[in-house]
């Protein structure tokens, strides 16, 4: 693109909250469920139902926008946004106009090499309408199924400066929203969705030109192509001298075009009014705080801890600082105690392979915090050698009991009695004259020879570090 | 006129009547097809119904509403039954789920015979914008009932059911109520759930009964009132333990609001039954004080600013696409729309939802519609302040007396200004009855208006059992 | 405050009514007339007052994200103007 210009472009998320029930209605709130079976005569506008909030709803988006730093409005209420489309069963969407659950907040992102933040303007609660399809014949049909669900309408300034900034932008996002569990960021199921609006403007100058809006942006990817080849249309349009217009358009990602998309008529005029069938909120401090209290610690801060504190890599800190239940895992397995590198090489190694090999989460791994601590603890004390400890978990598996009864069925040495160490030992010392003349004479890496001979005898058994203990006394003596 | 079926309390005491009773006022209903009062009979499912009802009192049950035979205004939903609101557009929808209000009411007894006529999606005064027709005067059937819950009042007034369900929104069950001679009871809003009542004015509406005396409209009341899970505007208010009413403790502190009881709009008639009745309670020892609306004289053009704006959209849902009309020549969604709209819609709910359009639209919000809300603050704060000196506010409830069919139709603000007495109390979401007091040199009923403070129906209507005791003729 | 001619059809368009001409003269005449007489609201000293939305002051009131019975598909599709055996069906929607 040019260097004489620059994009300015904002983005609008819709994030499907994952409450148990919708918005206003108490119809289960679950995707790919047979059409129109998710319904009620509330979310189907049926004459004389009313909505009456879920409050759900409110805890996940008050979640959210901690998440994100914005500060939640104690008091809020309900608009209704009038507009008439097949998929909006009551004519009308409930949403918030000039009194939104939130303002402000703010997501940090690293895009071309750098750091920036993004600022967030408002954040507020709305209900998603149903889902439209075309068929063959040019007809079209309506699933409401999806109709009632709660969104959270988050929108950003116009901050970003390039097609990577969104892209990274909405990365974060979607991580975030998925870590502290209000939203699944499915962009290609739709449970979360992305508008853009982008201008541009001679690099160096701070007026706004006009804007397009995008919509059916259904990947990052797509997001950031679309933003991209807006603006390079929107550029040669002025480098031409000529106009550009206020329009919406939509991403073609079969063809990768943009194509103006049919404005809904009357859409700029909504005629927003309170909704007289919802009472406001009424939010307690309490709440916020109990809420703010009750947050997980999030990525941006378990990474930066991983990385200073305990010195993982990259790659180690990305893995474990991405997803919640994985970092909550490898949290609780540090128990405050063991060593990081170590635990964060088991949960990369180990259980990545098991979790790749069974098709798992690893919210659906069996193994515990406490078991799977406890098998550490004796590899790292000696009690397992590193190939036994694997085959002692891959057991674990399917058989909950601890860890000393699995590997002692398994045959693997953790009885360490050190009589029977020591009487193998002598044995292998008493037949190995020779060896143990020369260690004597002063060849003293012969103890590896006879760490070998001891292990073989032990069957591959021998607890390493008391073998080694017992040996190093043994050859001392005559 | 005359209760034409059994009384409740006879039919309490013998059920095997009841069967009887209900199919007495079916065939009345029927028989008086030309008032126009039922869009729906619904015989079989009172018939099912009854049988529950004796089923239920034979195995001991307290039924609270033993015995009363009911109406249900079509703009109220029950499940399967069809329901048209007056309107061509929803083109007999059976609706999917029943009102809680009704729920409530069968629950604790009561028989549904049939859903009754009504101004269409209940915006009018005199039950003539229905496309089933207009519902008639009982008494005179050149004259309106009253609207827009014109059928229900009939069907009390002619005798048929001992109360019905309407809904008053700006005065559409107290006004009938008045016209027809009955008592017509707005709760306090919030009182008594809305799921199941087809909005039309969400912050105003409220399902109202209407009775032959003000005991039976406790009665009902208090069978269907209290807080709904389904309405999130329905309060949390305790109804009150007591289910028989009595008449007042106290003497009552009556405020007697100056600028309507002087009102130029005022017939003759009513301006001299508003004097008896101020007459008659002093003679009764209660104490009248003069108090003052200034603001209330606005209370039509906020009233119809709020109201048609919150129509407008709540009428947005009648689009032909999930139930109702469809008009079979739209080629495109728009057109659906449009076309199913202009042709489902009468002339009175065309105006109303333009009304109301406009004045949300841009440029006009300010206005129009804000400016309003404003207003209708202050008008709740001026009753506010004067219930807080009185017990009730007495007022006329209509200016005139029933009215002749077709007088009214060609001047829409000649209509709206019937509202100019009853509209207060809804924009206030204040409680406020018609009490019939007695009838004109024509014959035509006239009814004062009892408004009290919020979840004080009892006393409201303890009130309003004072004004029956003290009418004249009784 | 005058409506003029155009504005009525821009209203009759935001509320998806289509009006004949006749109807539309018709009501140009009786808006007209109707906001006259609304516009004595003008009047009222307003400064200061909050506007009202709910007559009373009850807030927060919210239900528990526990599912409900749903209607069944039949039901829910059983009025419709126009349906598959899944869905409702519209001409196409542009």
């Amino acid at each position: 693109m040019s260097h004489d210009w620059e994009i300015v472009a904002g983005l609008e998320i819709h994030a499907q909250l994952q409450t148990k029930t919708k918005a206003f209605c108490r119809c289960p709130n679950l995707y790919g469920a047979d059409p129109n079976t998710l319904v009620c005569p509330v979310c189907l506008g049926m004459p004389g139902a009313l909505p009456v909030l879920n409050r759900e709803t409110v805890s996940q988006a008050a979640r959210l926008v901690i998440a994100v730093g914005g500060t939640i409005h104690l008091h809020s209420k309900f608009d209704r946004k009038n507009y008439f489309y097949a998929d909006l069963p009551k004519g009308y969407q409930i949403s918030q106009y000039d009194e939104p659950f939130s303002t402000g907040g703010a997501v940090r992102i690293s895009a071309g090499g750098q750091e920036k933040t993004i600022r967030i303007t408002r954040a507020h609660l709305e209900e998603d309408a149903g889902k439209s399809m075309h068929l063959d014949n040019g007809a079209s049909v309506v699933d409401m199924n999806r109709c009632g669900v709660p969104l959270v309408e988050i929108v950003s300034e116009p901050d970003f400066r390039s097609a990577e900034e969104a892209g990274a932008y909405l990365t974060v996002l979607r991580e975030l929203l998925r870590f502290i569990g209000v939203c699944d960021g499915n962009m290609e199921r739709g449970s979360l969705r992305c508008d853009a609006n982008v201008s541009v403007r001679p690099r160096g100058s701070h007026d706004l030109r006009e804007r397009t809006e995008m919509k059916n942006l259904n990947s990052i990817r797509n997001v950031e192509r679309a933003i991209e080849a807006e603006a390079e249309r929107q550029i040669a349009i002025y480098e031409s001298g000529g106009v550009v217009h206020r329009q919406t358009l939509q991403w073609d990602d079969q063809t990768d075009e943009l194509r103006p998309m049919r404005v809904k008529e009357g859409s700029d005029d909504y005629r927003y009014f309170p909704e007289p069938d919802l009472v406001p909120l009424e939010l307690e401090t309490e709440f916020v705080e109990a809420t703010r209290r009750a947050m997980p610690e999030l990525p941006q801060s378990r990474r930066k801890r991983y990385r200073e504190e305990f010195g993982l890599n990259d790659e180690a800190v990305y893995f474990l600082a991405t997803e919640r239940r994985l970092s909550d895992y490898y949290e609780s397995l540090l128990d405050g105690k063991r060593n990081p590198v170590s635990v964060a090489g088991w949960i990369q190694g180990e259980v990545q392979r098991l979790l790749k090999e069974y098709g798992w989460e690893i919210e659906q791994f069996p193994v515990g915090a406490t078991r799977f601590g406890a098998l550490m603890d004796s590899v790292d004390k000696g009690s397992l050698n590193r190939n036994s400890a694997r085959d002692v978990l891959r057991m674990m598996l399917s058989d909950d009991r601890d860890v000393d009864s699995i590997a002692s069925e398994l045959g693997f040495g953790v009885k360490q009695d050190d009589t029977q160490l020591a009487e193998i030992i002598d044995q292998v010392v008493t037949s190995s004259p020779d060896e143990f003349e020369r260690y004597r004479q002063g060849k003293k890496n012969l103890i590896g020879y006879f760490m070998g001979q001891v292990m073989k005898a032990a069957g591959g058994n021998a607890n390493p570090k008391l073998l080694q203990k017992l040996l190093a006394e043994r050859l001392e003596r005559e | 006129m005359p209760l034409l079926i059994p009384s409740p309390e006879t039919l309490r005491r013998n059920p095997e009547k009841l069967p009887e009773a209900v199919a007495q006022s079916l065939a009345l209903a029927r028989a008086n097809r030309h008032l126009g009062a039922f869009i729906e009979l619904l015989d079989e499912r009172a018939g099912v119904s009854c049988g529950e009802v004796m089923a239920r009192i034979r195995k001991g049950e307290e039924l609270p509403l033993a015995g009363f035979i009911i109406a249900v205004k079509d703009n109220i939903s029950i499940k399967d039954v069809p329901l048209t609101c007056g309107s061509r557009i929803l083109d007999h929808h059976p609706a999917t789920f029943t009102a809680t209000a009704v729920e409530r009411l069968e629950r604790a007894g009561a028989i549904v015979i049939g859903k009754t006529n009504l101004d269409e999606f209940a915006m009018g005064s005199s039950n003539e914008n229905s496309s089933f027709g207009p519902a008639r005067h009982p008494l005179d059937d050149t004259r309106v009932p009253g609207g827009s819950s014109g059928g229900s009042a009939v069907s009390v007034a002619a005798g048929w059911c001992h109360a019905a369900l309407g809904s008053d929104t700006g005065g559409s069950v107290r006004q009938p109520a008045a016209f027809c001679g009955i008592v017509g009871l707005k709760p306090t809003y919030g009182r008594v759930s809305r799921y199941g009542l087809v909005a039309f004015g969400s912050s105003l509406d409220q399902i109202s009964p209407f009775a032959h005396d003000c005991t039976s409209a406790f009665e009902v009341l208090h069978a269907m009132a209290g807080a709904d899970s389904h309405d999130a505007t329905s309060a949390h208010v305790k109804v009150p333990e007591c289910e028989v009413l009595s008449l007042p403790k106290n003497k009552l502190r009556v405020g007697v609001v100056r600028e309507f009881v002087d009102h130029e709009a005022l017939a003759p008639s009513i301006r001299a039954a508003s004097r008896e009745v101020c007459d008659a309670l002093t003679s009764a020892g209660h104490t009248l004080v003069e108090v003052s609306l200034p603001t209330a004289k606005l209370a039509i053009p906020v009233y119809y600013i709020v109201a048609t704006a919150e129509a407008s959209s709540n009428l947005a849902r009648f689009d032909g696409a999930r139930y109702g009309k469809r008009s079979a020549d739209a080629t495109d969604v728009n057109s659906v729309l449009e076309l199913s709209r202009g042709i489902g819609f009468g002339p009175e709910v065309r105006r109303r939802i333009m009304m109301g359009t406009y004045v949300l639209s841009a440029g006009y919000f300010d206005a129009y519609y804000r400016t309003a809300q404003k207003v209708r603050r202050l008008i709740k704060e001026e009753l506010q302040a004067v219930l807080a000196q009185t017990d009730v506010l007495l007022t006329p409830t209509t200016p005139s007396t029933a009215f002749r069919i077709g007088e009214k139709v060609d001047d829409p603000v000649a209509m709206y200004l019937s509202d100019i007495f009853t509209t207060p109390a809804n924009l206030a979401g204040l409680p406020a009855v018609s009490i019939p007091w007695r009838s004109d040199e024509s014959g035509l009923p006239i009814g004062m208006q009892l408004m009290a403070n919020y979840f004080d129906e009892e006393l409201l209507l303890s009130a309003g059992m004072e004004l029956e005791r003290l009418r004249p003729g009784v | 405050m005058s409506l003029t001619r155009s504005e009525v059809e821009h209203v009759a368009k935001l509320a998806r009514l289509r009006l004949s001409d006749a109807e539309l003269s018709s009501l140009e005449k009786d808006l007209n007339a109707i906001f006259g007489y609304f516009d004595q609201l003008r009047a009222v000293d307003v400064t200061n007052v909050e506007p009202l939305a709910h007559v009373l002051d009850a807030v927060n009131v919210m239900d528990d994200d526990v599912p409900h019975e749903c209607l069944p598909r039949e039901i829910a599709l059983r009025d419709a103007p126009d349906r598959t055996e899944e869905y409702f069906r519209f001409p196409r929607i542009l």
